[in-house]
């Protein structure tokens, strides 16, 4: 218990008023895989968004604690440099600035002295390699004129450069055809087998084709904003076969008595 | 509306010799005139200039030019004690002394400066003669200096034009005059960077001669306090090339008029200009592009970030002469407002009495998206880095036009000085 890297604790919130989220409860430590799956609009977005601070977003009650520190009262940024990530499921185009130029500033904001940028080209270029991405794409402009794969693979790129202690992956495999799906996932593993200490990944999904790639240690299943049932990676496996809705009926109530 | 009492003023101002508006007279022309001691020509010239400037209505905040900025904004009665500067030409960035010799003539030459003020006010456009603001420049220039540079000369070194200021100089009224001969070549610099609080009233005029190719970078970063009242003129002629930048970082109130007039077939002019105003600075561009002949093209690009109270104006004018088919011409603003009390009026106009043209129009004003800062923060970027990354940006596609890697870095560095001074204001 005590390893914990997150710690959500009976979490209620939503966005412009309206709760989504009904009590969510969950624990990750460091070097696990968790995924969250669940139907549209169960929530899963928002639970991410949450987590990464974003403005439009309001908890109403419950705690979130990261490495035991309430992250709740942190900034999106504070929440960053403390070792959270958050690869988005619509990543943003920002005109006029390379990936490059982006990811050594955010790379800089978590050290005292700031990397030569030889040394961090070359950081950079290692990473990219091993996601099977284009050098040229340094310095290219972020995710201006990328295809839906190439955002999200940019996505992983940038976890691979910060090198986070939780990454929260929503929806980072939506949108991806099979081989992009391989390269990201083998990617995220690639990260979570390579860094000391190991991250903690939670990957938000509500297809069960990543999990394919992606050996969850625990699955959780998501509806109405709250967790009905968790289990190990044959849970993914069932809830293709039967779908949530029966599974939750068979299971649910077992579980959480 | 206004006109009955703008005329009135005008008579006034012709009955006492006394212009109404700024104070001027003639007693304070002769005056002027005797310290400048620009010869014969140039002070028919400055005579003429002054008694068309009391014939003329002085523009009022009616008029359709001076809506945003006004003129009253401006201490025209500074001007009347406007002092000598001494032009030097160097090169640049080293600021040694121009080599090629044989290239370049630097001078006041009396032959050549008046066979080129005969041309500015006979052979051009007309506009020395009607505007009142030119008139006024005219009357008062206190400095004058002339730039050629010779046929087919290609100079390596790119050029500045110092004007060496003594301290406490209150106003100054410079006038350059600079030909590009047929088939030259040159980069020319103009940094301004005077700390005390001046009110500088410049006017440069470019004939850029054929197949003659000017590239020009304009940098305004005076002290707080100064105003600059400013007008770049660029006479281009059959199939010559035109480069220039601006960039506006300084003074308290700045208007330049920037006039690029396209006079035969070939010519092509590509503009590009930055302002960044903090505070309670006032920063107006307006730029012409005017087209004289078919076969022109012409594209301006600029873009303005403003934050505090700061005030921006663009009033952009592309006009297309009936004889200009085939032009080419564009002209777009983008500004960016990192304060909810930042303003800018941003208003392009198209003017074309030619049928055959393409020209369009854009301009836009936004604030930095929420969502975007919100996904650099979440990468670890403060919320001030975060901006100063996304104004970046915002520049990178005007900086990207700026060719001399050294420019480019100079001109990069003075604006990420800037941007980079932090939230507490540039």
């Amino acid at each position: 218990m005590t390893n914990r890297i997150l710690e959500i604790n009976d979490l209620y919130g939503g966005i412009e008023g309206r709760q989504i989220l009904n009590g969510i409860s969950l624990g990750i430590a460091a070097g696990e895989l968790h995924a969250i799956m669940g139907p549209n609009g169960s929530g899963k977005s928002t639970l991410a968004n949450i987590l990464a601070g974003h403005p439009g977003y309001s908890v109403t009650s419950g705690e979130v604690l990261f490495e035991g520190v309430d992250l709740l009262s942190l900034k999106p940024d504070e929440r960053a440099r403390r070792g959270l990530f958050l690869a988005f499921q619509y990543p943003l185009e920002i005109p006029g600035v390379s990936i490059i130029n982006f990811l050594r500033t955010a790379f800089n904001t978590r050290r005292t002295e700031e990397i030569p940028v030889l040394e961090f080209r070359r950081l950079l270029y290692e990473k990219m390699d091993m996601l099977q991405m284009d050098r040229s794409f340094a310095t290219r402009f972020v995710n201006e004129g990328f295809s839906g794969g190439e955002k999200k693979r940019n996505e992983i790129l940038q976890m691979a450069v910060l090198q986070p202690k939780l990454a929260v992956l929503d929806e980072t495999d939506s949108g991806l055809d099979i081989d992009a799906l391989k390269i990201v996932a083998q990617g995220v593993n690639r990260i979570m087998q390579n860094s000391n200490p190991k991250p903690a990944v939670l990957v938000i999904t509500h297809y069960n084709r990543i999990l394919d790639y992606l050996k969850p240690d625990v699955v959780h299943v998501l509806q109405g904003g709250k967790i009905m049932l968790s289990g190990g990676s044959e849970l993914a496996l069932q809830l293709e076969e039967k779908g949530y809705d029966s599974i939750i009926e068979e299971k649910g109530t077992a579980v959480a008595h | 509306m206004e006109a009955p009492s703008e005329t009135k003023a005008a008579e006034r101002s012709a009955a006492s010799g006394v212009h109404a508006a700024t104070g001027l007279s003639r007693l304070h022309v002769e005056k002027i005139a005797e310290q400048a001691a620009l010869g014969a020509v140039y002070d028919k010239y400055r005579f003429e200039s002054f008694s068309r400037l009391l014939q003329l209505p002085f523009p009022t905040a009616g008029h359709e030019l001076w809506r945003q900025t006004k003129p009253e904004q401006f201490a025209f009665e500074k001007l009347l004690s406007a002092e000598a500067l001494h032009f030097a030409l160097l090169c640049w960035p080293e600021k040694h002394p121009c080599r090629q010799k044989n290239d370049v003539v630097f001078s006041q030459d009396t032959a050549l400066f008046t066979r080129l003020l005969n041309e500015i006010w006979h052979g051009l456009d007309g506009d020395i003669k009607c505007n009142p603001i030119m008139l006024l420049h005219s009357s008062l220039v206190s400095t004058a200096c002339v730039v050629q540079v010779k046929k087919g000369a290609l100079l390596k070194d790119a050029l500045c034009l110092s004007s060496m200021m003594q301290s406490e100089v209150g106003a100054a009224v410079p006038y350059a005059i600079v030909e590009l001969e047929p088939g030259s070549n040159v980069t020319i610099v103009d940094d301004l960077d005077f700390k005390e609080p001046l009110f500088l009233f410049p006017r440069l005029e470019f004939l850029i001669r054929a197949n003659a190719c000017l590239n020009f970078i304009s940098i305004q970063r005076l002290g707080s306090g100064s105003t600059y009242l400013a007008r770049h003129r660029f006479h281009l002629r059959r199939d010559a090339s035109l480069r220039a930048f601006h960039l506006s970082l300084g003074a308290s109130l700045a208007r330049l008029d920037y006039d690029c007039r396209l006079y035969e077939p070939g010519a092509a002019a590509e503009l590009c200009a930055l302002y960044l105003a903090d505070g309670q600075r006032h920063v107006d561009f307006h730029p012409l592009q005017e087209h004289l002949a078919p076969h022109c093209s012409s594209n301006l690009l600029c873009k303005g970030v403003l934050r505090d109270q700061a005030r921006g104006v663009y009033y952009g004018l592309i006009r297309v002469a009936e004889a200009a088919q085939k032009t080419d011409a564009y002209q777009k603003n983008k500004n960016l407002l990192l304060s909810p009390r930042a303003h800018v009026d941003s208003i392009p106009n198209l003017e074309i009495r030619a049928n055959d043209v393409k020209c369009s129009h854009g301009a836009t004003a936004g604030r930095v998206s929420a969502d975007e800062l919100f996904y650099l923060m979440t990468r670890g970027l403060s919320h001030a880095q975060a901006e100063q990354l996304l104004v970046e940006g915002f520049f990178e596609d005007v900086m990207a036009k700026i060719a001399d890697a050294t420019i480019h870095e100079y001109v990069r560095r003075l604006v990420w000085e800037r941007v980079n001074h932090g939230t507490d204001g540039w």
